[in-house]
């Protein structure tokens, strides 16, 4: 998808649902589905007051998280991907972590990093590190063979290889996960920032809902949609720019319902 | 060029190459034929370097072979490029790995370009060319770094009729200009006859020299037409018969 037509995309997505929660509004006739144009002039108006800060501090704590998980879920992922050893002692491991429903650990996580930012972050790094390692894992078992052995014979180095054949094949799918990481880590900061914290865009919103502030709330909703939908645009720009192959091989990937 | 000693191969606990002794001349062009999983690959990548034979010697240039060699080139069947990469990119490649200065550097991938046709995709992915630009994009990576011995495993198996014929005139053309030492491991015999100075015949496994022959009609510049072309092949097809014969 080219840059003019995600553009286009976006903004016809953005129109059909405003549309449609603007058709709801008349419908129900409820303070509870406010006017999405009031709402929209609301939100202008709060992010020249504080939910700008409230966004940047959710915005943190997602980079921050996503950073930590992208690091060690690269680095478990490509050794087990990458050795036996490690494939043997730690898969395992990550067979039975994967499943668990790590967002029931937030108490734990509190009474071990305290109530500030750090149990939050460690929360969304735990929840999307491991589709992190997962993604990097089979990315590297399933390369193929007659990549290396190609390069060996010109007498790559291991570097070599992790530079030419390793590093390069892993992108794709990392982005992938990331695209995906991005919607679950905003979900559990939203459930994450309900607890011991005056700041972050999902305290904001619940904020609202107790003291019966719709506008306001659904202002927040969209300012965390939007927050969603700007990282997941900026990693498909990148992958855009930097992954050009990438999208040849989608091109040529025909639509088998057609 | 190449000479090995009674190299044996076990993978798994299971013989892949059995005492298997041959010495190929340099400049040679040879193809090796033989039933599937006879272990024509393997030995290809004993020839490469890339593994290591169980027992036996294996010396090229009268050296022995531990690693693989700078030049020496590999091209398989499905042509290994890296798809991150551009047609440009994966050429030069070699040259990268191989520290070639800047300046040497793109003169001589520009150079391999030109000669196989190949500056019209220089900038395009393997993704948007047909497999049998890729396999000539896969042969300019092999040339670019001056290799004195070129393997070839099965690399013109998935092509058209059309692309590997003219593929394997460009191929021999290149052999009898530039002198490279060539090893082709393929399963057809006409490619076989075409290609090689020498066939050599493999048993089945566990791999072995069942049989050379010497090609009279390699130099000749018709020599799919030719009368000792058809004689050999159908010699061919029967010692073929004889070693899956032996095999049951």
């Amino acid at each position: 998808m080219r840059i003019n037509s995600l553009k286009f995309s976006t903004l016809y997505a953005l129109l059909i649902v405003t549309v449609c929660w603007y058709v709801i509004h008349l419908l129900l006739n409820t303070p509870t589905v406010p006017d999405p144009l009031l709402t929209f002039s609301r939100l202008v108006n709060l992010l020249t007051d504080d939910l700008l800060l409230h966004l940047l501090s959710s915005l943190g704590r997602i980079v921050v998280a996503t950073s930590i998980a992208l690091i060690l879920g690269i680095t478990v992922g490509l050794m087990i991907g990458l050795s036996q050893f490690f494939n043997t002692y730690l898969s395992p491991i990550v067979f039975v972590l994967f499943p668990l429903p790590k967002i029931a650990f937030l108490p734990i996580l509190m009474l071990l990093f305290g109530l500030g930012n750090q149990s939050k972050i460690i929360l969304v790094a735990l929840i999307i590190v491991f589709q992190i390692i997962i993604t990097v894992k089979d990315s590297v078992m399933n390369l193929k063979k007659e990549y290396f052995l190609s390069i060996k014979t010109m007498g790559a180095t291991r570097i070599e290889l992790f530079k030419h054949i390793i590093f390069p094949s892993i992108l794709p799918s990392l982005f992938t996960a990331l695209r995906l990481s991005i919607g679950t880590s905003i979900s559990v900061l939203f459930f994450a920032e309900n607890y011991a914290t005056t700041f972050g865009i999902g305290y904001f919103i619940m904020d609202s809902w107790i003291r019966i502030d719709y506008i306001d709330m659904y202002a927040g909703i969209v300012a965390i949609s939007l927050l969603g939908l700007g990282l997941f645009l900026l990693i498909q720009l990148i992958e855009q720019r930097y992954l050009p192959w990438v999208q040849l091989e989608k091109g040529t990937q025909q639509s088998f319902l057609d | 060029m190449i000479t090995s000693e009674n190299i044996s191969l076990y993978y798994n606990n299971t013989e892949i190459l059995s005492d298997l002794s041959l010495h190929i001349n340099a400049h040679e062009s040879l193809a090796i034929i033989g039933p599937s999983g006879c272990g024509k690959t393997s030995l290809l990548h004993i020839f490469a370097g890339l593994i290591k034979p169980t027992s036996g010697s294996i010396f090229v240039n009268h050296t022995p072979l531990l690693k693989p060699r700078r030049t020496t080139a590999l091209i398989s069947q499905h042509y290994s490029l890296l798809p991150w990469k551009t047609v440009f990119e994966n050429i030069c490649l070699p040259l990268h790995i191989q520290k070639v200065k800047r300046s040497a550097f793109d003169a001589r991938t520009k150079a391999t370009l030109t000669m196989l046709g190949l500056n019209h995709v220089k900038s395009k992915y393997p993704t948007e060319l047909s497999g049998g630009e890729q396999q000539r994009v896969a042969i300019a990576r092999a040339l670019v770094q001056t290799p004195d011995l070129l393997l070839f495993d099965e690399a013109f198996s998935s092509l058209d009729a059309i692309t590997r014929d003219r593929l394997q005139s460009e191929l021999k053309h290149l052999h009898q200009s530039t002198k490279t030492t060539m090893i082709f491991v393929t399963h057809d015999i006409e490619e076989a006859l075409y290609l090689g100075e020498r066939i050599l015949v493999m048993s089945t496994q566990p791999g072995t020299v069942f049989k050379t022959f010497v090609n009279p009609s390699y130099h000749n510049p018709d020599a799919k037409m030719s009368q000792g072309f058809h004689q050999l092949s159908n010699q061919l097809r029967q010692t073929l018969n004889e070693v899956m014969h032996d095999a049951n």
